[in-house]
Formats: structure tokens, C-alpha cells, sequence
């Protein structure tokens, strides 16, 4: 996966495995959402996690300039013998996550507050996040930039909020930005489709424009 | 610290507030923040340093904005301002200042 993808899943991996417990659960799994989803299923998954990219800055304090080499090419291409890739030094980033943890239980409040407080220690935080070929992995450093208790009375019932604003080290090479930016040529599909359904016609090849 | 140079010092202190208001101001308007808050937003200048104010009444609607509701997702003005202007701001004034300093001999 590439930039921002990247450190999307790697985060949204990281607070896997989020347990509560309480009287009718000794283990209630926390669910982790990107965005808001849809009220009807929060309603019934508490207490659960949200993550929600809100800035993405270059960073150009720390950019620097050059030329790297290498056989994989950031990791996004198998290596093969013989070929080396050139490229210049990847632009520096601060990718900035609201990460709010909600709850209806105090217990699970507590619960949940404890283990991100050890999830986001302020500076010393780190995000493993692999490469696109799975190969290596770097550590990338996260600082806690805030933490805010919002809680408040919904509907009649307690609903208890933590926010934190957690900041990841990220970089971006160029080649990532003019990959992003090609348009697509052409769309293949599977020629071999089965159960086509009744009045439709199998398509075999789709250009730009059909 | 010498008079004069205190005085400098708090002069681009305001002057930056100012600027900053402006630059704060359109941050918000761009991310949708109602007109009757964004005009309640103050960057503000103590000494040297640089702090966002509004009144007391509008931290409830402010807080919802940018942290999101139950409902509603974050619309963070605040904390990217912070993240953007204030702290090379602060750096920015500390250099002019510090220059100021060495050209009026203070470190002969």
C-alpha cells in the first residue's frame, strides 16, 4: 500500500485486539471504525473506536534532497539481479489521527482509557508500518499531540468519550505522487464469468470511453 | 530585558496576532464553522507569547466542531492551526527578536 493507505491500516491494525470486560462480557471485543459509521450499527457495538485522519502537513522542516538507490524500490517492486532503482529522497509528512473511544460504561471507559494511554505514550510512541511487498517493516514515530475527556448525556443514557490527537511521522516519494495522478488506460475483466444472469451479455474486453 | 527591546519584542507579538486572526479566521470559514463563531476567534498576544481566545459561551459549540459528536465528524480548525502557524510563529518572533538583540549590542 502506499502513503496515507499505509499508515492507515497499519493504525486501524494497531488497536486491534481492544478488550473490555463487565458483569454479562469477562471479554467484549472494541471494535475500530474509520469515520463514523452508520448510527444503527455504533448503537449496538459499544463500546468501539473511531479513527479519523484530520490534517496531513509536509513537513518541510525536515525535507532534505538527494538521490537514494535501491533494488526494490521502497519496497514496492520484487527485487530482481541486476537492477537497481534511482530516486530522489522522499518528501517528509505529519499525518495528524483523531482517535475517540466511546463508551457506555464507566468500567469500560477505564478500561479502554488504560490501555490507550499505553497504546499512545506521548513521545515515545512508534506505528509498525510494513512495506507494499510485505518484506520489511519501519517503525514510525507517533507523538500524542492531545487528549480530551468529552463526556456527556445522549438520549437520556451516559456516553462516555476520549479523544486523542495522535501525529505520524510519514514520507512520500515523488513517484508516489505521479503514480496517483495517471489516469487508467484500460479495464480488464474475467472473460471466463459464469452465471451470467438472464438478458445480460458476457463483456470480454473494456477500453477507456466504452 | 532592556525597555526598548521588550517594547520591539511585543510589537511583533501584536502585529503577528493580528495577522494570525485573519490566517485563523479563514481557516474556519473554509471548513464551514458558522459566521457567528469564526468572528469570536482571536489570536491573542501576552508578553511574547501567542494564545487562541473566544468567549467562555462558545467553547461547548467550539469543542463539537472540532472534535465531531457522536453524530458528526471532527471539523479541526484549532489544532491544525496550532500545528501550522504557532509554533514556527514563535520561533519566527524569537529570531527577529534575537536579532534585534545583536544589532543593539546587547550580547557585546
Amino acid at each position: 500500500m502506499s502513503f496515507i493507505l499505509s499508515e492507515d491500516a497499519a493504525l486501524k491494525n494497531y488497536l486491534q485486539g481492544l478488550t473490555v470486560s463487565d458483569e454479562k462480557a469477562p471479554v467484549r471485543p472494541v471494535k475500530v471504525y474509520f469515520g463514523y459509521p452508520d448510527v444503527e450499527i455504533t448503537a449496538q457495538t459499544y463500546p468501539y473506536v473511531i479513527i479519523e485522519l484530520i490534517d496531513i502537513r509536509a513537513a518541510s522542516e525536515r525535507q532534505t534532497s538527494g538521490m537514494m538507490i535501491d533494488n526494490d524500490y521502497r519496497g514496492t517492486v520484487a527485487p530482481v539481479a541486476g537492477t537497481a532503482y534511482r530516486y530522489e529522497v522522499p518528501l517528509p509528512y505529519d499525518l495528524t489521527y483523531q482517535v475517540t473511544a466511546y463508551s457506555r460504561h464507566p468500567r469500560h471507559d477505564r478500561a479502554l482509557l488504560y490501555q490507550l494511554q499505553n497504546k499512545f505514550p506521548s513521545q515515545y510512541g512508534s506505528l509498525r508500518v510494513p512495506n507494499e511487498l510485505n518484506t520489511e517493516v519501519a517503525y514510525r514515530t507517533m507523538f500524542l499531540d492531545g487528549f480530551l475527556k468529552r463526556d456527556m448525556i445522549e438520549d437520556g443514557r451516559r456516553l462516555f468519550r476520549t479523544v486523542y490527537t495522535v501525529r505520524v511521522i510519514s514520507e512520500m516519494t515523488p513517484s508516489v505522487a505521479v503514480t496517483a495522478t495517471q489516469t487508467v488506460q484500460t479495464v480488464e475483466i474475467n472473460r471466463i464469468t459464469t452465471n451470467i444472469p438472464t438478458g445480460l451479455t458476457a463483456v470480454s474486453h473494456l477500453t477507456q470511453g466504452d | 530585558m532592556n525597555i526598548a527591546v521588550e517594547n520591539a519584542a511585543k510589537d511583533i507579538a501584536r502585529k503577528s496576532a493580528l495577522r494570525l486572526t485573519s490566517v485563523l479566521r479563514n481557516m474556519a470559514f473554509r471548513a464551514e464553522w458558522p459566521s457567528d463563531i469564526i468572528v469570536q476567534l482571536v489570536v491573542k498576544a501576552e508578553d511574547e507569547n501567542l494564545y487562541i481566545s473566544y468567549p467562555e459561551e462558545f467553547e461547548a459549540r467550539i469543542q463539537d466542531l472540532e472534535y465531531g459528536t457522536p453524530n458528526t465528524s471532527p471539523q479541526p480548525v484549532l489544532r491544525i492551526f496550532t500545528a501550522r502557524y504557532a509554533a514556527n510563529l514563535e520561533r519566527e518572533v524569537s529570531e527577529t527578536l534575537f536579532h534585534l538583540m545583536e544589532n543593539m549590542g546587547v550580547f557585546n
